[in-house]
């Protein structure tokens, strides 16, 4: 049982309607073929009656100017005058003339009236031809055959012609009438065909009109706007429309494949704002962690810093104190206890400035400073160290020579101490640092440092710039605590920079840390 | 009513069949009908020969007239037998003729149109494609209109012309047959213009 949904759903309704409308155009060519066959009716009509009669009636004239006194009756005359034997000829010729005229007459088809006209003539010129026979052979001019007699008394010619004339006449009248009527009955039949035919077509017209606005276009607003009217957020368990089951077509089907994906959609919202959730309170949770290790760090540190110069400043008073000269075993031991505690210092310290990057405390005094003088500074502070003895480090920074950067000199020194520091630990006998520095693209310094090292494996190159982090060395005798690189990126991105480094393995490693020139020497601002 | 129910019974059985062979039918049923149909006058070919025998007796009339020298061998030449002739080839054998016609001291200036060719032409115009013996009637009788005026002009008047125009009636005659008199005709004409020019007669010419 097909419900009038599935009936009146849009395809069946538009194959219906195609189907009308190509019903109604046949009938209209039908209607016109018809009429186009009745005027051909109208025509033959024409062509076989009035036509006829047009040329009988020119023929009639024919008939009468060669019989009388234009034709033979003409010649006659002229040779009772004459006696010229060519006026009796061409009366002869007129007689062969009526006789084609009359034989012309009966082929266009005639009534039996015209019939015993045409007899009635064709007697009458038989009697003349007699007679002009007769006068050729010395016959009399006188008698009740005389060809003047024929002459004087032809009422039976006059009365044949009259007839034929008549005949014609109502002949013709009978055609226009005829005619008449059947251009009345066509162009009657036209407009009722025309009356008939648009009527069809504006009902049917309508009805499709009806059609597409209650079954096409406001279902297709209703679906719109339910559309509109679904919360994004699909909170709550909602649907399109759909009519009942006897009454859906093809946007009922499409209503319930939204319907589908909606509640698809809804599990899938569902499940991923769970996921957010547990990510928010995940996050919360680690910085929450991450504020208390970075507190952990900063408080641990002051605590340890505070002891730690009174360890190192009471063995530097035992070691150079006069009173109380040392053995050489206790030296031995003040200077483990100095160095020891010059290590922990410098990574208490490390760790503090990492705990202040990490909480946002760190401040920096920004200047305009000669990027060589920083350079210079920071590789001198290096072999002031001692390492030139075992390191040997070349300078080429005559690029640069008088580019200045706004920078915190304190914050410059220790990124770099990061990137040189580490060129050295990791390193390879016989060591070499290579610094040079370029300006790229004439607003911004980049500072190389190159070394030729170990170099750092690709699948752990993700990992340079992770505190803590020493990619495999933890367990080796090169110091360090793996905040160094930590630090320098952080410091770098905070004073508007970029680190980054190239490196194979075996093949050493190029750090490099890039700044905006600065245009205005003079500015100066605290941040 | 018998053309109706046929109709009716056309539309019935296209109705059973496919739409395309009334449309077909349709189309053909409003094509032009053929420009070149011919007005027959009603004449026969055995009206023609009709005529073409009174031509031939005038033609030996006239021998007789002017004691041409070949006279008994033209009354006595043979009637040929043509078989397929067209009316078509009939008007082309008569216009020979009449182009031999004027050979004859005689003038047909002003004469060749036609017996009634200009006042039948409203109803012979349809039929110049198609030659009719209508047609080939007409322009046979000017023929025998002209051959007969020459016989009387030379008999000044004397010979009697009215059995000229009586004619004969003739049944089932063929376009071949009346060929055969324009023929026998032709021939005739033929040798009364050689035995006129061998015997170097005087024929008078008519004033036109």
């Amino acid at each position: 049982m097909i419900g009038f949904g599935k009936f009146w759903g849009i395809s069946a309704a538009s194959k219906f309607f195609v189907t009308v409308l190509i019903l109604v155009t046949a009938i209209s060519i039908s209607a016109a073929i018809l009429q186009g066959t009745q005027t051909k009716t109208l025509q033959n009509l024409w062509q076989t009656h009035e036509r006829g009669a047009a040329k009988k009636t020119i023929l009639l004239g024919l008939i009468r100017g060669t019989m009388g006194y234009n034709g033979m009756i003409h010649s006659l005359h002229s040779y009772f005058l004459s006696n010229n034997p060519i006026d009796l000829i061409e009366a002869h010729k007129a007689l062969l003339e009526l006789k084609v005229i009359i034989s012309g007459y009966r082929s266009l088809g005639v009534t039996e009236d015209e019939e015993n006209a045409l007899f009635q003539l064709e007697v009458i010129l038989g009697q003349y031809r007699k007679v002009i026979a007769n006068i050729e052979y010395g016959g009399s001019l006188s008698g009740p055959d005389s060809l003047k007699q024929i002459i004087v008394n032809d009422q039976p010619a006059f009365k044949a012609l009259n007839l034929l004339n008549t005949n014609l006449v109502n002949t013709r009248q009978s055609n226009v009438l005829k005619i008449t009527q059947k251009i009345e009955g066509l162009s009657y039949s036209i407009i009722v065909s025309a009356i008939a035919i648009s009527s069809v077509l504006i009902i049917t017209l309508i009805g499709f009109s009806w059609f597409v606005r209650n079954r096409v276009t406001t279902p297709i607003d209703k679906l719109v706007k339910s559309f509109d009217s679904i919360d994004p957020a699909l909170e709550n368990d909602q649907k399109l429309p759909v009519r009942s089951e006897e009454w859906r077509d093809e946007l009922d089907t499409l209503a319930q494949a939204g319907n589908k994906y909606l509640e698809a959609a809804s599990t899938h919202l569902a499940e991923r704002r769970k996921v957010e959730e547990y990510l928010v309170e995940a996050k919360e949770h680690a910085e929450a962690a991450n504020k208390a290790k970075t507190n952990f760090l900063s408080s641990m540190s002051h605590e340890l810093r505070t002891p730690m110069n009174a360890v190192l400043g009471f063995a530097q008073m035992m070691e150079i104190d006069p009173d109380t000269p040392l053995t050489t075993s206790q030296k031995n031991c003040i200077h483990h206890i100095m160095e020891s505690g010059g290590h922990l210092m410098a990574l208490i310290d490390k760790i503090l400035i990492f705990s202040e990057v990490e909480d946002g405390t760190i401040s920096f005094r920004l200047q305009a400073k000669n990027i060589n003088d920083l350079i210079n500074k920071s590789v001198e502070q290096l072999r002031s160290d001692g390492i030139e003895k075992t390191v040997e480090i070349t300078n080429d920074i005559s690029e640069t020579e008088n580019c200045s950067i706004n920078i915190d000199e304190v914050g410059f020194n220790t990124i770099f101490q990061a990137l040189l520091s580490n060129a050295t630990l990791y390193n390879k006998a016989p060591i070499k640092i290579e610094v040079f520095s370029k300006i790229l693209k004439g607003d911004t310094v980049r500072i190389f440092v190159k070394d030729n090292g170990l170099g750092i494996p690709a699948e752990k190159q993700s990992l340079v710039f992770a505190p803590f982090r020493r990619l495999g060395m933890e367990n080796s005798s090169i110091p360090g605590t793996g905040v160094g690189l930590a630090i320098a990126k952080k410091l770098t991105k905070l004073l508007n920079g970029k680190i980054g480094f190239e490196s194979n393995k075996d093949e050493g490693t190029t750090f490099w840390v890039e700044f905006p020139l600065l245009k205005d020497k003079d500015s100066q601002r605290l941040v | 009513m018998r053309a109706t129910s046929k109709l009716n019974g056309f539309f019935c059985q296209i109705g059973r069949k496919n739409n395309l062979f009334a449309i077909a039918f349709f189309l053909l049923a409003f094509l032009p009908s053929s420009p070149s149909q011919a007005i027959e006058l009603g004449l026969t070919p055995s009206d023609v020969y009709g005529l073409w025998t009174n031509v031939n007796s005038a033609l030996i009339s006239f021998s007789k007239q002017q004691n041409i020298d070949k006279q008994q061998r033209i009354t006595a030449l043979p009637l040929k037998t043509f078989n397929n002739k067209k009316p078509k080839d009939v008007l082309a054998r008569v216009a020979k003729f009449r182009t031999k016609l004027i050979e004859l001291p005689f003038s047909t200036k002003g004469r060749t149109e036609g017996l009634l060719t200009k006042e039948l032409s409203f109803l012979l115009r349809d039929s110049q494609a198609l030659v009719t013996p209508s047609l080939v009637f007409l322009h046979s009788g000017q023929v025998l209109v002209e051959t007969v005026t020459v016989l009387s002009h030379n008999s000044h008047g004397k010979s009697p012309i009215g059995s000229f125009f009586i004619f004969e009636k003739f049944r089932e005659k063929t376009p071949s047959n009346v060929y055969g008199q324009v023929d026998l005709a032709h021939r005739r004409l033929e040798l009364i213009l050689e035995s006129i020019k061998a015997q170097k007669l005087e024929i008078t010419r008519l004033q036109e």
